[in-house]
């Protein structure tokens, strides 16, 4: 019995000792998987459409836009469209035609703008093309500046005078 | 029967014998353990395209620590063992400023310290998590913690950015305690 307590003593100095500065690990793994996606930010908040020289010259104005995109490194593309919510409209609700508004693109690569290098005329039926993206297509990390989209209103006579506004609404897509 | 119970209690009786006292001297020295790391940790988005919070996940740790009276540095640090897989894809650890940085929360107090702040896990250099201060242990309550086991969790961010290509990226990172 005493050889037995003795034994037993030895032993639990030994493990205290093995416990000594003792470290472990633990590994995990990160997954992360990054998709397709875009963002539009219009910069022109409000696009004011003017006319300057002889009378009866076209109304001019531009809107600026940046973007950030990451299209599909296989097989991926990307679109950046425009879509009026209806007429040019005063208060009094005299309309000037959407068939008088067009407009030319000055897109920054990646997008490429030759779908509105010549005018294309809005529309609140369909979307219209400002821009495409390729394949595997990367913004600027801080978004690509320096597109603007170039607005020209025929200035007929038949107009009615006032103050006429319509919403246009961009939208960029990523696959 | 009766009679022959009768007459092993004195037998038993007599073996009795009163050997003296024994000493068992136990040192408790520094120890350590940390597991429940889980094996995944999934970084996902939500919201708008590139939006500020980046892609987000987070993983808890359990652990177990005791220090001695003059530990110098003790604790859970984190290293990733390798960059971002494939590589050359835009994404990788080893960029300036991130892209993978993490904060951390749980077990506070009595010696155990979550880490403060972003911080920027490293390739080459592991990064704190848990602080474990000198005379510390785990469970109990003052002066140890009152948690037992004590937990970390580690909320990573990933930077989102346009200029990385698209498809599933992994890195393995390693969490290490130690404690002297």
């Amino acid at each position: 019995v005493k050889k037995s307590l003795l034994l037993t003593a030895v032993g639990l100095l030994l493990t205290a000792s093995l416990a000594h500065a003792q470290s472990a690990s633990g590994p995990t793994t990160v997954q992360v998987t990054l998709l397709a996606e875009a963002s539009i930010t219009v910069t022109t908040g409000t696009t004011t459409l003017t006319t300057t020289g002889t009378v009866f010259n076209n109304f001019t104005g531009s809107t600026d836009f940046t973007y950030k995109i990451r299209t599909t490194k296989s097989g991926g593309s990307g679109t950046i469209t425009l879509l009026f919510g209806g007429a040019l409209t005063d208060a009094a609700l005299d309309t000037i035609a959407l068939s008088n508004l067009t407009y030319t693109c000055s897109d920054v690569a990646p997008a490429s703008g030759t779908n509105c290098a010549s005018p294309v005329t809005a529309s609140s039926l369909t979307a219209t093309k400002v821009a495409d993206f390729a394949t595997d297509a990367h913004s600027a990390d801080s978004g690509t500046t320096g597109n603007s989209v170039s607005w020209t209103l025929v200035n007929n006579p038949s107009y009615k005078t006032g103050t006429y506004s319509a919403t246009a609404t961009f939208t960029i897509s990523a696959a | 029967m009766a009679g022959f119970a009768l007459l092993l209690a004195p037998v038993c009786s007599q073996a009795q014998t009163l050997l003296g006292t024994q000493t068992l001297n136990l040192t408790l020295n520094a120890a350590a353990f940390l597991y429940s790391v889980p094996a995944t940790t999934t970084l996902t988005t939500t919201g708008t395209a590139f939006n500020a919070t980046g892609y987000t996940g987070s993983t808890t740790m359990t652990y177990r620590g005791r220090t001695g009276t003059s530990v110098t540095t003790a604790g859970i640090t984190v290293k990733a063992t390798a960059d971002f897989t494939p590589t050359g894809q835009g994404l990788s650890i080893g960029t300036s400023g991130g892209p993978l940085t993490y904060t951390c929360s749980g077990t506070s107090g009595n010696g155990f310290t979550p880490c403060s702040g972003s911080l920027t896990v490293s390739t080459s250099t592991s990064t704190n998590v848990v602080t474990i201060a000198a005379s510390a242990c785990t469970g109990g309550g003052s002066p140890c913690s009152s948690d037992n086991p004590d937990t970390v969790t580690v909320n990573f961010t990933l930077t989102n950015k346009p200029s990385y290509k698209t498809g599933p990226y992994s890195a393995t990172l390693t969490f290490t305690i130690s404690a002297t």
